[in-house]
């Protein structure tokens, strides 16, 4: 009679739990490209390239191939890469070439560039000429003719306001922010910007200084000796770190210029063919 | 008697093996605790060299004795002493001792250390070669 009861009544557990419960979703598309994502984030591009080919061997799209392209740039894996790009347009050199600029490798993008005007195509020369613009844009040191920059892009009010906030963009000098910072100490880290850096250097030296002077007076010639060595190591210090300061200054100021500009291409879409600008 | 037991049971074994909706798609929730710096140490005296070995001697004592009890507070990744070690082997002791100093001063600073630094592992990114005076090597973001 237990018997008779209990069996059906385990069946009954074990068919409703696998009627109740969920696939678990690990595996589902969602929570891979999420981890994917992650992954690239998180400077891990050849596991992320390989999440993203699982999920487009399931659902095949451009943007995926796109996105697994420059998974495999990162990596520096470029005939990968352009394979994957040759595969999903019909202008690869467009895609190629905006790839290429996005990795700041300027002598392969230059090489394709003169491929294109060598063929002589007039798709490829006005793409060679947007490239000319977006290069004279980006260049920072040289004063490039503004009329190859507005013949590049279309929305031209964007680059105007890219022009001015170039012509507004100042470096700072290593040299004179080492040279301040050693009048007077971390006057050169203000100048670099860094205002709390500089006056936590002025209050460190100037009090360990005053340390090593106080006990000189008072004869106390150990920790006297002491503070000095300690008041010239940090000295010495805030002179090296305003020097570093200022090529920490120029090299956010070019990040930012570049990251602007940058936002207007993915904005305009001028460079990347409609399918891969996701 | 039987059947009010049978449907007990379907739903008892529904619900515990059942996940709820927002658990399976919602975001995903990460740990507000910072990760440690902790296991990162490398306790190792095989890589170093006659300069190199004091400080590193000096390094392990100060994680050993000083900073493992203290807890894991430096607000930079790498932290101070791991930086220390970092940029012997990366440059020449003079330069070396004076990023030491530098870093130092930056770490004291109470004004605005956070706002030049993009965070990563839930701390400031200010990895040694951003500081060797060399423009190439500087990397604002870890990623």
């Amino acid at each position: 009679m237990v018997r008779k009861v209990v069996n059906p009544l385990v069946l009954l557990v074990l068919f409703s739990s696998l009627i109740l419960a969920q696939e678990l979703p690990y595996n589902s598309i969602p929570e891979r490209f999420s981890f994917a994502l992650h992954l690239a984030k998180n400077n891990d591009p050849l596991r992320a390239a390989m999440e993203l080919e699982i999920i487009n061997a399931q659902a095949p799209h451009d943007s995926l191939t796109y996105r697994i392209a420059l998974m495999y740039q990162r990596i520096e894996r470029n005939s990968t890469a352009d394979s994957l790009l040759l595969s999903i347009s019909q202008q690869p050199y467009l895609l190629y070439s905006a790839m290429r600029l996005d990795a700041h490798t300027w002598e392969n993008g230059a090489d394709t560039l003169h491929r294109a005007r060598f063929n002589a195509e007039p798709e490829a020369i006005n793409y060679y000429q947007k490239m000319d613009g977006l290069r004279a844009l980006l260049s920072l040191n040289t004063q490039e003719p503004e009329y190859r920059i507005n013949n590049s892009f279309t929305e031209s009010a964007s680059v105007n306001n890219l022009l001015q906030y170039k012509s507004q963009i100042s470096f700072k000098n290593p040299w004179i922010a080492g040279g301040l910072s050693a009048i007077v100490p971390g006057l050169g880290r203000i100048y670099a910007g860094r205002t709390g850096d500089g006056i936590t250097s002025l209050i460190v030296t100037g009090l360990f200084t005053t340390l090593a002077v106080l006990n000189f007076n008072q004869n106390h010639s150990f920790r006297a000796w002491l503070f000095t060595g300690l008041s010239a190591w940090f000295y010495t210090g805030q002179l090296y770190g305003s020097a570093n300061d200022a090529l920490m200054f120029n090299a956010e100021v070019i990040e930012e210029y570049t990251r602007r500009v940058n936002e207007m291409r993915l904005r305009e879409n001028d460079f990347i063919p409609e399918a891969a600008n996701f | 008697m039987l059947k009010y037991l049978v449907i007990v049971i379907l739903m008892c074994s529904g619900l515990s093996l059942a996940q709820p909706e927002h658990t399976v798609w919602s975001e995903r929730q990460y740990s507000p605790l910072r990760p440690t710096l902790i296991k990162e140490r490398n306790y190792s005296l095989s890589d170093v060299n006659l300069v190199t070995a004091p400080l590193k001697i000096v390094a392990i004592g100060y994680w050993f004795f000083i900073s493992d009890h203290d807890g894991d507070n430096c607000p930079f990744h790498p932290s101070c002493s791991q930086f220390a070690v970092e940029s012997f082997k990366e440059t020449n002791p003079l330069f070396a001792l004076m990023m030491t100093s530098d870093r130092l001063i930056r770490d004291t600073n109470i004004f605005d250390r956070a706002g030049h630094y993009t965070y990563y592992k839930r701390r400031l990114f200010d990895p040694v070669t951003n500081h060797v005076l060399d423009t190439e090597k500087i990397r604002l973001t870890p990623w």
